[in-house]
């Protein structure tokens, strides 16, 4: 995966939204689960062609969960948006086609993306346990990180089998 | 000036985001209802393939259901007799009902298409039935006996449901004290908050320290006017009860429902209280 169109990889993120509101859902571990949009998110920034591509790409994966949540909108894409924009100045000292180094930074990009919101949710709805907190980001995080190759292999796969 | 055009894009978008956080929730959740609206296929989609291996795999020996099915005859024997006996009692309720005339409701009965929240920091579910069947934000959300929630926001045909568990919800309740089922009355002091974590528990806040409860007590909620949910339903049990209280402790209460299990519940049309 080394370029990828911006419209393939929304359709992928609608799927994937589709896939976390229920099949993820029940596979969650106290909460946690794979963070599946914010997985492609990271992607995209890693292998955007230009920054305008990545920064695009992730917002609208962000607005796309916000469509599956019961928060304010533009919460998530906020998010996402400042964690690609962090992913975009970091790659170009990130060798970026290994895969130890994508699950670094899924792992770090989804851990951001869900301290935000959390603190978001937390602020703007109630109080969020540190406990819950703590564990959930971790988890969540590690999940994420680790279906990283799946996520990649599912993005290269529909980018072929599209074209 | 060059910083600022390579951060045109994050200026650009970081703004349009702002934006929509400063939109009410309620403007946005409507469009994002009908949004969804387009996964309903592929959840009943999902369900009928869970199934699947279910079906696929079920024993061709037919003595266990024949054996199952003699014992549900005599079942039905008993059961007959009892519905008489409740079709009397119905009939005295009804009655009752008629004369309650500030106040009435009605149940409806309501598939869960999504069961899940997108955020894994809110709590909420879909369901098939929207403001075209009469559902109001604020309605409580029932399984049995359990409040599942209470509609977020509802559009044409679909509703978002707040669950219990989600940190934004709030209901007055009270721990009901083993005691108390022998038919003691719950004093007034006892009711406290019961509100979401996100976790798998609930807390129930507020309550004074002296107030008697123990490990497994049920926290029922209580006549709370505000958020228009009845009393006496169950919210969960009070578990890991701390050994020593202070002036206002925090009692964590755990949700007896299985909210990803949930296939279909029940939602109280309340209708609005005359002026």
């Amino acid at each position: 995966m080394i370029r990828y169109a911006t419209s393939r990889l929304i359709i992928l993120g609608m799927v994937a939204l589709g896939f976390e509101m229920t099949a993820l859902a029940g596979f969650s571990i106290g909460g946690a689960r794979i963070e599946a949009l914010a997985g492609l998110a990271c992607l995209a920034a890693l292998f955007a062609r230009d920054r305008s591509q990545g920064l695009i790409a992730a917002w609208t994966l962000g607005l796309i969960k916000d469509i599956g949540s019961l928060g304010p909108m533009g919460i998530n894409a906020l998010a996402f948006l400042a964690t690609a924009a962090a992913i975009l100045q970091a790659r170009q000292v990130v060798f970026r086609e290994q895969t130890l180094s994508q699950m670094v930074v899924a792992f770090a990009g989804a851990s951001t993306i869900l301290v935000m919101t959390g603190m978001a949710a937390s602020w703007g709805a109630g109080a969020i346990p540190w406990s819950v907190a703590i564990s959930r980001i971790l988890l969540s995080a590690a999940l994420t990180a680790g279906c990283m190759p799946v996520l990649k292999f599912l993005a290269g796969t529909a980018r072929t089998a599209v074209r | 000036m060059i910083a600022i055009r390579r951060r045109r894009w994050v200026l650009l978008l970081g703004a349009f985001s702002l934006a929509l956080i400063l939109i009410p929730s309620s403007c946005t959740q409507r469009v994002r209802l009908k949004l969804l609206s387009a996964y309903f296929p592929f959840q009943r989609l999902a369900q009928a393939a869970g199934r699947l291996p279910a079906r696929l795999f079920a024993p061709r020996d037919d003595r266990p259901l024949r054996m199952e099915n003699d014992f549900l005859r005599s079942q039905m024997v008993s059961l007959q007799n009892e519905r008489d006996k409740l079709r009397l009692k119905l009939q005295e309720v009804s009655n009752l009902r008629d004369c309650w005339k500030d106040y009435s409701s009605r149940l409806l009965h309501a598939n869960v298409v999504i069961p899940a929240d997108a955020s894994v920091w809110r709590k909420s579910l879909v369901l098939t039935v929207g403001s075209k069947n009469g559902i109001r934000k604020g309605m409580p959300v029932l399984y049995q006996t359990h409040l599942v929630g209470r509609v977020d926001e509802a559009a044409d045909s679909s509703c978002r449901v707040q669950l219990i568990i989600d940190p934004g919800f709030r209901a007055g309740a009270v721990a009901m004290p083993k005691a108390a089922r022998s038919g003691v009355a719950i004093d007034k002091r006892q009711v406290g908050v019961f509100e979401g974590t996100s976790g798998s528990a609930g807390r129930l806040k507020w309550i004074l320290g002296n107030t008697p409860i123990e490990n497994d007590d049920y926290v029922l909620t209580t006549e709370d006017p505000v958020n228009g949910i009845p009393p006496g339903l169950i919210l969960g049990r009070v578990t890991d009860l701390p050994s020593t209280r202070g002036a206002y402790p925090n009692v964590n209460v755990e949700p007896v429902l299985n909210f990803n299990g949930l296939e279909q519940v029940t939602v109280l049309l309340t209708a609005e209280k005359p002026q």
